[in-house]
């Protein structure tokens, strides 16, 4: 019985030639495809993950209508989960996780479920300067100048690698500036005088 | 000279002078005072997880008191002069089939007024992304392995309520007083990643 | 405030949404079924609270219990275990 990807010899339609100076522009997500399979199938000296021929196979497994209707990255990136998932790279739900998470923006702060690694008991004694800040949280709170969730969305709000690199009291203190700032409560250059004076 | 001289001075670090700064601002605007800021900073020195201890062992000793922290965790704090202002105070009652355990995985949410500040781990991205997950694999790392048939309950502190775990009481202490008791209670074990200390730790 | 939609006991479920602010249902409920475990009251939303508005009226808070396995596709602890969380009603459906 003759596989859907085995085409030779089959009927088929004129062939469209590209225009000689408008090839297709490979977009960014297909190159980087391209760049991923040849790492995993471990040809430029990387570990082997799996066989071009277990990614050829995948692509062969697709049911025509999907093959048909799929462009040639787009199959290519269905037979890499594949490939990955098989070989117990990744497992089905992970992927699935983080498709979800990405296609639905899982917003940076909001942790609960994500892998994550051992959970160092640590603690520390904290700083006076913390401790100031805490305090000026919870007073601002407590006055009703500003609410609880107003400095949150603040520390929400920060870039990803910012919120990874800084310190708890660290989000803190740029959340309760961000926020007074908002309020009119003090301006950015009431601040940057201020600091400037101070530093 | 400066041999045995370890002075203490330390360049300020940008957040340090955003603190100060913004501190010197507020005060300068009449919105507060630098004797509320050492006040309030002074106030969570008290709060420690002692304050916790107390209301655990309350319970242990007094049935009825229990019965009334489980139903309103908040009124009964009020009972031992402990003000839990504005949040909302639920104790869940560990048994030997259930087992609770809290988390903020948002945040950092946590019944400060009875625990004090949280531990760094608390508010750590592996504690607060694995422990609505894989409770178990977590509680493991902190030592605490508990049989299949004990029923888990995590509970992620997302709004306003704060949890506190109420501890089973150790066996062979019957007849303690409840400043004895207290002593047995640690922070761990009303977070619920720990069991309070037995009577002979 | 607004009225309480649910009862203890009912089941309920959390919608699928997405939206951009400051949100407290966390990513990994949405969708998920379970059951109410209380009425928590009722509070300012905190979505509104966090652009300076004052988030009223009250929004009824309620806590749900999920069972971990429903959660979790590849959950592995007791099929008993469960998750608590404070989830407020205008991200809650029948279910």
């Amino acid at each position: 019985m003759k596989s859907h990807h085995d085409m030779g010899g089959q009927p088929g339609g004129r062939v469209e030639p590209q225009k000689e100076n408008d090839p297709h522009d490979y977009a960014g997500w297909e190159r980087r495809i391209d760049a991923m399979a040849v790492l995993l199938w471990g040809l430029k000296g990387t570990k082997k993950y799996f066989t071009v021929d277990e990614h050829r196979k995948a692509i062969e497994s697709l049911p025509p209508e999907a093959y048909d209707s799929m462009a040639y990255y787009e199959k290519w990136i269905v037979a890499l989960a594949q490939c990955t998932v098989q070989r117990g790279v990744v497992t089905s739900a992970e992927v699935a996780q983080k498709m979800r998470d990405v296609m639905f923006m899982r917003q940076h702060h909001d942790l609960g479920g994500r892998p994550a690694g051992k959970v160092e008991p640590t603690e520390h004694d904290y700083a006076d300067w913390e401790r100031r800040v805490d305090a000026l949280a919870v007073l601002l709170g407590s006055q009703k100048v500003l609410s609880v969730d107003e400095r949150r969305r603040a520390i929400e709000s920060l870039p990803p690698e910012a919120y990874d690199a800084m310190s708890y009291y660290e989000r803190w203190t740029m959340a309760l500036a961000q926020t007074l700032i908002q309020r009119g409560i003090i301006t950015t250059e009431e601040l940057a005088k201020k600091m400037h004076e101070r530093g | 000279m400066k041999d045995q001289d370890q002075g203490k001075y330390r360049p300020l670090s940008y957040f340090q002078l955003m603190e100060i700064s913004l501190r010197e601002l507020l005060v300068e605007k009449g919105i507060l005072t630098n004797a509320q800021v050492d006040a309030e900073v002074e106030n969570m020195r008290l709060r420690t997880p002692e304050r916790g201890a107390r209301v655990v062992a309350r319970a242990w000793v007094d049935a009825d008191f229990k019965k009334r922290l489980l139903e309103n965790g908040t009124k009964a704090c009020e009972e031992l002069g402990l003000d839990v202002p504005a949040l909302k105070l639920l104790a869940v009652e560990n048994t030997p089939q259930v087992h609770n355990a809290i988390v903020c995985t948002l945040c950092s949410c946590y019944p400060r007024m009875l625990l004090g500040i949280p531990p760094d781990w608390y508010k750590s991205r592996n504690y607060r992304s694995r422990m609505v997950r894989e409770p178990r694999a977590v509680l493991a790392e902190f030592g605490l392995n508990l049989p299949e048939k004990v029923q888990i309950r995590v509970h992620d502190s997302t709004a306003d309520m704060r949890y506190i775990v109420l501890p089973m009481r150790p066996a062979g202490t019957e007849g303690w007083s409840e400043e004895r008791l207290a002593a047995l209670v640690n922070r761990d074990s009303m977070i619920g990643v720990a069991v309070p200390k037995g009577p002979t730790d | 405030m607004n009225e309480a939609r649910f009862k203890p006991g009912e089941r309920v479920r959390v919608m699928k949404a997405y939206p951009p602010g400051h949100i407290r249902t966390p990513h990994y409920i949405r969708g998920c079924v379970g059951e109410v475990e209380r009425i928590c009251g009722a509070f300012p939303n905190p979505e509104e609270l966090a652009q300076m508005r004052d988030g009223l009226p009250a929004q009824p808070l309620y806590r749900v219990r999920f069972l971990q396995k429903n959660i979790w596709p590849d959950y592995a602890g007791s099929a008993s275990d469960v998750l608590e969380v404070e989830i407020y009603q205008h991200w809650l459906e029948p279910a």
